[in-house]
């Protein structure tokens, strides 16, 4: 059965994927291009600085994979009025767990070539003494944010319109209620950024070190 | 597609819109490098307060007189710490003169307190809520602190005199070294006792600095930390601390600073050869030209000796000799630090190295909490999905 | 009588104007029943609720003694269903979606869907969304027989098919109904495709099964009556009275049930038949249709 969801989900998002993989395996080519391109390889704050510089695009590129696969994990399946899926003879609960596994499964090529490439130019490249490279340590910093995210964003879409009209409607109200307590306090303290980037949130691992090349 | 997938399709990139459109600036995170975002916004919120603070202050005459009403308790005698007897004498005229004159009628009082064994702190104002304490610790002995406490719990805005008395009286101490100890500290403050950031930001600096000694420092070579912190000196330094690459990283960062400077056509025929690469002659003319490029010759980073000398200064010993060590002129710097820490130099450098090595930033590996996080974040979410209903109506 | 699929006091609404009040439905094992009624009768409806896709108010749905919605996944293994609009995914090829479709299905039997493919002259390597309306209803039909169901629920399954595809579509169906025994629920508007195929008929209406008979009764049981003299209270009759029109001189009634002996009723009563019609099955549907919504705009009992 995964099988033929995997293959199902991939018919559908197959040039996506290979995009994406792309993309990830390009971005750490971009990186050390970037970190050692300008022929002062030895020059380690400089090597360092670059790096941090391209470190953002990581979680963003891990960000974008994980809800690009989680969101069209159900979008056949939402054309359809899920009549379809529902007429099959398995419990919802299991065609929901086979479209997950699916979805994580369509995750592995972006993870496999973020992971090559990474290994592939970190080695090629000549480290300037007390900096290393961490293709293995990025590799699986991005591995788990984009499971968060995908995880996160499937949950999402597997819900129905109302429970995603829920879901924004919390939102809206966190967003506001956020804001209200900003104007009434005077201070730029925000409670809701204390929750979202705090060590255990979710989006926490969009933060951290997330550099290819550092000490 | 029909309504409902693009419905939540919409609604699902709008949620990621907002959360990408309120995630702070990505940047200025890459650029600190080793400071999570959390923390960029935290420090941030308090910066922004305490200005918001600091103008409110001055903005507010009412305020200020409240300040200017300031009293300062005696906790203890101040005979048992004589460094910090003078440390409260500078701070106090710095306070008397330039920060808060006392109103007339109020007589404000300086005190020095030393938080021992025998003083209680229950039973001293420290419990009041609006208390701030000004911690200078590194003459302290037996590892104590010397405290210079400020005290109103009628001024919300006491954080703000705190700080600008520690300010003050940071500066005070820096002057009044001995102006060789001075200028081989290149004028940083030693007053504190470095925090496990100012050690991880040490070793940063050792680690990216662009000499021979760093790096041999870097690996524990003890000679090259000696002449790492600049104990040795060189006749030919540009030879003995740099190889051609380095020479060539270190005019490059020195031409950064001259471009647009007005230069003698030699001179920017020869920062243009160092800047451009492969020619270590011009490398070499530049960094010995004073009027260019010389200044910027040092075995290693400022920052270390700082470090160094606040290390020395955290270990027990009697506090006079060390403020003699401190103050003291004609010593070198080897002896001031050994009288400081009551260690041979050599034993010092030895543990310094074993400190700043044990402070390395941890390297990018993610931590077993990183991954036990976002196991468990993965498995709610999935659970969360399974529970997708089959009722779509 | 034991069902294939039996409804039982099955009530459902669907927003303000619609609802199901009160459904009671039998498919017998192994009959093929058709389930006739006008456009947005609650036919749809009724097989969405009998597939476990919607969910009741109240009611039991049994099939083949499976509860549901309880045990909708038992049951679905042994139902092959046919939508009223196809609900494949689009992006597959013919192969793929008949991959996918047998990896769910324990049954499947891959030689039949391969016949069938030919049979219907199915592209395999064509996708879904270029299939024309009448290869996407061959398609259906394919994937719904081939997992060798006991029971089919068939949801128009012919609508807006041509009469070439229709009568290869139904071929096939009646050949696998002829030789594994599954019980058929076909819901339609076109009453003469049922008529030529089912051995029972539903008739529904505006959420409520106006009949429900073998279909020789239902074709050779409804009749219309021309008669006068006829008294204004009825004593109790051996047939069922679904329409008493008094605007014409003579009366005209509608029955159902109707046996030829039972003339000697109005003897009985004093009245005078002039005239006993016979309906044909779209006819008798027609007027069943009328007479229910006369009854029930007048609030009176059929």
């Amino acid at each position: 059965m995964l099988n033929v969801i995997v293959r199902e989900h991939l018919r559908r998002v197959g040039p996506l994927l290979i995009a994406l993989a792309a993309i990830a395996a390009a971005l750490p080519v971009l990186s050390v291009r970037a970190v050692f391109g300008h022929g002062l390889a030895v020059d380690s704050m400089r090597v360092l600085s670059t790096a941090a510089g391209m470190s953002p695009y990581f979680p963003l590129l891990a960000f974008i994979i994980g809800l690009a696969i989680a969101m069209t994990a159900w979008n056949a399946d939402h054309d359809g009025g899920h009549v379809y899926a529902l007429s099959l003879p398995i419990p919802r609960w299991h065609y929901a767990l086979l479209r997950l596994g699916a979805g994580l499964l369509l995750l592995v090529p972006a993870f496999t070539a973020l992971a090559l490439s990474a290994t592939i130019v970190t080695a090629a490249v000549e480290l300037p003494p007390s900096i290393h490279a961490y293709p293995l340590a990025l590799t699986i910093r991005f591995c788990a944010t984009t499971l968060v995210t995908f995880s996160l964003f499937f949950s999402i879409a597997a819900g129905s319109k109302k429970s995603a009209a829920w879901g924004l409607l919390a939102i809206f109200i966190v967003l506001i209620a956020d804001s209200l307590y900003q104007a009434s306090t005077g201070s730029s303290y925000s409670p809701l950024f204390d929750v979202l980037l705090a060590s255990r949130s979710p989006f926490s691992f969009f933060f951290g070190q997330w550099s290819l090349v550092d000490v | 597609m029909s309504e409902a997938p693009r419905f939540l399709t919409r609604a699902l990139l709008m949620a990621a819109a907002v959360v990408v459109l309120l995630t702070p600036d990505l940047g200025a995170q890459a650029a600190t490098q080793y400071d999570a975002l959390r923390d960029y916004w935290g420090a941030r919120n308090r910066a922004q307060s305490a200005k918001l603070n600091q103008l409110r202050f001055a903005a507010d005459s009412a305020i200020t007189d409240t300040t200017r009403a300031l009293r300062f308790e005696v906790l203890s005698s101040s005979s048992d710490v004589p460094i910090a007897a003078e440390l409260a004498h500078v701070a106090d005229s710095l306070v008397r003169t330039t920060w808060m004159p006392p109103l007339p009628g109020v007589r404000p009082r300086f005190s020095v307190h030393r938080p021992a064994g025998d003083l209680a702190l229950d039973e001293s104002p420290l419990q009041q809520p609006s208390s701030v304490r000004l911690v200078l610790s590194v003459y302290e002995p037996d590892g104590g602190r010397t405290e210079l406490m400020l005290l109103d719990s009628r001024n919300p805005a006491i954080g703000a005199a705190r700080t600008a008395v520690r300010r003050s009286v940071i500066e005070a101490l820096v002057d009044s070294l001995d102006p060789a100890f001075r200028a081989w500290l290149a004028d940083r403050p030693v007053a504190e006792l470095p925090s496990p950031g100012q050690w991880r930001d040490g070793w940063l600096e050792l680690a990216t600095y662009p000499s021979l000694p760093a790096r041999g420092c870097l690996v524990g070579e003890f000679r090259a930390c000696e002449a790492a912190l600049a104990l040795v000196s060189e006749p030919n330094p540009l030879k003995a601390w740099y190889d051609p690459a380095l020479r060539q990283v270190l005019g490059a960062r020195g031409v950064q600073g001259w471009r647009g400077e007005r230069l003698t056509e030699p001179q920017r025929l020869t920062v243009e050869a160092c800047a451009g690469g492969h020619d270590d002659g011009a490398c070499l003319r530049f960094l010995s030209d004073t009027a260019l490029g010389a200044n910027s010759v040092e075995p290693g980073p400022h920052a270390l000796r700082s470090l160094l000398v606040r290390f020395a200064f955290s270990f027990p010993a009697d506090s006079a000799a060390r403020a003699r060590a401190a103050y003291a002129p004609g010593l070198t710097v080897q002896d001031r630090l050994s009288r400081a820490s009551g260690l041979p130099f050599d034993e010092l450098l030895r543990r310094f190295h074993q400190q700043l090595s044990a402070r390395r930033p941890p390297p990018s590996a993610p931590s077993g909490a990183l991954l036990w996080t976002s196991s468990i974040w993965c498995l709610a979410f999935g659970a969360l999905s399974l529970r997708s209903t089959r009722w779509r109506g | 009588m034991s069902g294939a699929i039996e409804v039982r006091g099955l009530h459902y609404r669907a927003g303000k104007n619609f609802e199901i009040r009160d459904l009671n439905l039998t498919v017998p094992v192994g009959a093929i029943y058709g389930f006739l009624g006008a456009n947005g009768a609650g036919k749809t409806t009724t097989i969405r609720l009998i597939m476990g896709l919607l969910r009741p108010l109240a009611g039991t749905i049994t099939v083949l003694g499976r509860d549901v919605p309880r045990e909708s996944p038992a049951m679905l293994a042994q139902v092959g269903f046919v939508p009223e609009r196809p609900h494949l995914y689009k992006h597959l090829t013919v192969e793929e979606a008949m991959r996918f479709h047998a990896a769910f299905h324990a049954r499947w039997d891959a030689d039949m869907a391969r016949e069938l493919r030919e049979d219907f002259l199915l592209d395999p390597s064509r996708p879904i969304a270029r299939l024309s309306k009448g290869e996407t209803g061959k398609l259906l039909m394919l994937l719904a027989l081939a997992q060798r169901p006991d029971v089919l629920v068939l949801d128009e399954p012919t609508d807006g098919l041509d009469p070439v595809v229709r009568r290869d579509v139904l071929t096939a169906l009646l050949d696998f109904v002829a030789r594994d025994g599954a019980s058929v629920l076909v819901s339609s508007h076109l009453v003469h495709e049922l008529e030529r195929m089912c051995d029972w008929v539903g008739v529904m209406d505006r959420g409520s099964l106006l009949a429900e008979m073998p279909m020789h009764s239902f074709k050779s049981g409804i009749k219309r009556i021309r008669l006068e003299n006829a008294p204004a209270m009825l004593p109790e009759m051996p047939f069922v009275l679904v329409e008493r029109d008094t605007s014409h001189r003579d009366e005209r009634w509608l029955v159902r049930g109707w046996q030829a002996p039972m003339s000697q009723y109005f003897d009985g009563i004093g009245a005078i038949v002039h005239e006993v019609l016979d309906l044909d099955l779209e006819e008798g549907f027609v007027e069943l249709l009328r007479a229910g919504r006369v009854t029930r705009a007048r609030g009176g009992v059929r």
